[in-house]
């Protein structure tokens, strides 16, 4: 009884009130942190969108160098061939093998440096030390990267590039596109 | 018997002190508490925002050929534009392909618009044969 007259309620209330507030202030501060943790998340998810995009951009941009290319290699393996014919014109057989060795050559000497790029986005080449035809068809690994603030895209993808037939080029009745398409598009 | 249930209230000074510690705790917490609104509802808006964007983006990957229905081609600028107008509960959008020179890469650039103002944006690229 004696103990209980010595301990009198008188500031029970503040410490009470302290108790309180303390606890509210933690749930308050949490709960802040929380959503600005959530703002973080959504904010990184709109910029990884936008960097996978533009990622995405950088192997189209390849797909487009690469169709000039190929352009190009065909239009340079006609004129060797053609003079391969004027010295020669009954040998058409091999004059359909100069034709192919040259597209090929001219493609696999040259793709390196048409692709590759080290500006943001980055492209390049994966499967560099064999790039060979295989069955006639040369596939071409792309990697495209790109960084946006603190966030890193990537995006992969195949280009299968085919040989063009020495006839059709020779008449006129044939299309890039034909003779390049994507394959195995990956992120 | 009396001495144990003589259970004095609070005095004035106590609640007076009370109140006033109370008060001072509340105002930032309110404030705190209407911060994390505020930035609850930018979260919200950006989550919303980038994922209509991402919507309409897709929409012209999948697409084989530009539906001229839904772009118009605008002969000044050389870009295919499309806007999208603002309802209830949907932003509105401004959405441009334009073709990269001469070649059959087309860029794409989509604005997400909200009460007049471009709150999000996304760009990319597509192939068109």
């Amino acid at each position: 009884m004696l103990f209980l007259n010595k301990m009198n309620n008188r500031g029970s209330v503040l410490v009470l009130l302290v108790v309180v507030v303390a606890i509210v202030t933690a749930l308050g501060s949490s709960l802040l942190n929380i959503v600005f943790a959530n703002y973080d998340i959504k904010r990184f998810n709109t910029e990884s969108k936008r960097a996978y995009y533009l990622s995405e951009n950088g192997l189209n941009e390849s797909y487009v160098r690469t169709r000039c290319l190929i352009k190009e290699a065909i239009e340079d393996s006609v004129d060797k061939t053609e003079l391969y014919l004027i010295e020669y014109p009954l040998n058409e057989e091999a004059a359909k093998n100069i034709f192919k060795t040259n597209y090929k050559q001219y493609l696999t000497a040259n793709i390196k440096s048409r692709i590759n790029r080290h500006g943001n986005p980055s492209v390049e080449i994966r499967n560099l030390g064999s790039l060979i035809f295989i069955s006639d068809v040369l596939i071409v690994s792309l990697r495209s990267a790109y960084v946006l603030d603190e966030v890193e895209k990537i995006t992969w993808v195949e280009l299968n590039i085919s040989v063009p037939e020495f006839d059709d080029v020779n008449d006129e009745v044939y299309d890039v596109k034909d003779y390049i398409e994507f394959g195995n598009w990956n992120s | 018997m009396k001495k144990l249930l003589n259970i004095k209230g609070l005095t004035l000074t106590e609640t007076i002190v009370s109140l006033g510690v109370v008060g001072i705790v509340t105002v930032p917490l309110l404030s705190m508490l209407i911060l994390c609104q505020k930035v609850l509802s930018i979260s919200e808006n950006e989550y919303e925002s980038i994922q209509t964007a991402q919507y309409y983006m897709e929409e012209i990957k999948a697409m084989d050929v530009i539906d001229s229905e839904l772009y118009s081609y605008n002969a000044e600028e050389k870009s295919y534009e499309r806007i999208v107008l603002q309802n209830e509960g949907k932003y509105g959008a401004e959405i441009r392909i334009m073709q990269d020179e001469d070649t059959v890469l087309y860029n794409i650039e989509i604005d997400i618009i909200d009460e007049g103002k471009i709150i999000n944006s996304l760009a990319g690229s597509v192939i068109f044969e």
